[in-house]
């Protein structure tokens, strides 16, 4: 049981790296697009919205390499480094949400802009997926404790 | 002090973070405003005064409506020339410099790819980012200017290839022109 949850633990950690880092090199590559996309929600102001386009693609692509080298430090030796970029990807997933759930609630029909497909993603598709992201974050943040349920 | 040492790693995140994306920012070609951008109501046309802002500001797209050897010989801030008549003659380097306006300034997220396999669009957001391309000709009699905005949004098929990206909306044109600028800025 303990080998399949860890099995489990690098499919989650895999595929929140790999979304990380794919979803930062577009929004670092043009950023105006994506200071562009985070305008169109309205929420924060001007100078926020700027210097979240500029520096929250670097956290999530450090976040996401991080991610998948704390996994094989964790595995290797049993290292928590792993709980660093985790519970920041935790962090930004709790703002994602929110943001998205703001825009889902006024109804705006926006590209989320969050960087991963080139086809148009209504914020309402990106809440769910982004529910399911932190739910992968929950479970690498707890395991282990649920490892020791185990035994 | 206890509280960088205890956040050491989340602070060293944010710090490189925030150093890369500072150096990233100072390599971007198009201008990126940090703390505000100009807000300028624009109309159909733009006056000159919301013009020189336009040009000393340089975040806006500017297209030189007049022949190609007039633009050779001097242009206004950062323009860049579109001819109508080699454009009719689909000159290449006309066409690139539109595609260059459309890429750089944004105007190709105005479509976005709803359907890969059917190649079907939708047209989003062609004006409430404020985003608009000053056009320029002569004088305000010269009409090249009016001519190319209707050819940029024209969706027939000859001329279609760019009226995906463009509504009337999307445009201003400052009618002063070249002779008003050049009397006022460069004598």
């Amino acid at each position: 049981m303990r080998n399949i949850f860890k099995l489990i633990l690098l499919i989650f950690a895999g595929y929140l790296g790999w979304i990380f880092i794919s979803a930062s090199l577009d929004k670092i590559v043009d950023p105006h697009q994506f200071l562009k996309s985070i305008n169109n929600y309205e929420i924060t102001p001007y100078w926020i919205n700027s210097l979240a386009a500029l520096v929250l693609p670097w956290v999530e692509l450090i976040c996401g390499f991080l991610l998948v080298a704390g996994l094989f430090l964790y595995f290797k030796n049993g290292s928590d480094l792993i709980d660093i970029p985790n519970n920041l990807i935790i962090l930004m997933l709790i703002w994602f949400i929110f943001i998205l759930s703001v825009a889902v609630y006024r109804g705006l029909d926006i590209d989320c802009g969050c960087g991963i497909s080139e086809n148009k993603t209504t914020p309402l598709e990106r809440l769910i997926e982004d529910i399911y992201l932190l739910m992968f974050s929950i479970i690498i943040k707890f395991r282990q404790r649920i490892i020791k349920s185990f035994t | 002090m206890s509280f960088i040492k205890k956040y050491k790693y989340y602070n060293f995140i944010v710090i490189l973070s925030l150093t890369l994306g500072m150096i990233r920012w100072s390599m971007l070609e198009r201008s990126f405003p940090l703390f505000s951008k100009i807000e300028l109501k624009f109309d159909e046309f733009i006056n000159l005064d919301d013009f020189k802002i336009v040009v000393e500001d340089s975040s806006y797209p500017i297209i030189d409506a007049r022949d190609y050897s007039s633009y050779q010989d001097g242009y206004i801030g950062n323009a860049i020339n579109v001819d109508i008549d080699l454009l009719y003659e689909l000159d290449e380097d006309m066409l690139n410099n539109i595609q260059n306006i459309i890429n750089d300034y944004g105007y190709s997220d105005n479509v976005i790819k709803i359907d890969d396999s059917q190649e079907v669009y939708e047209i989003v957001d062609t004006n409430e980012d404020n985003q608009k391309v000053i056009v320029y000709c002569w004088s305000p009699t010269c009409d090249r200017a009016e001519d190319l905005i209707s050819v940029l949004i024209d969706t027939s098929e000859y001329f279609g290839q760019f009226g995906k990206y463009f509504s009337k909306n999307d445009f201003s044109i400052y009618k002063g022109g070249w002779d008003e600028w050049d009397s006022i800025y460069n004598r």
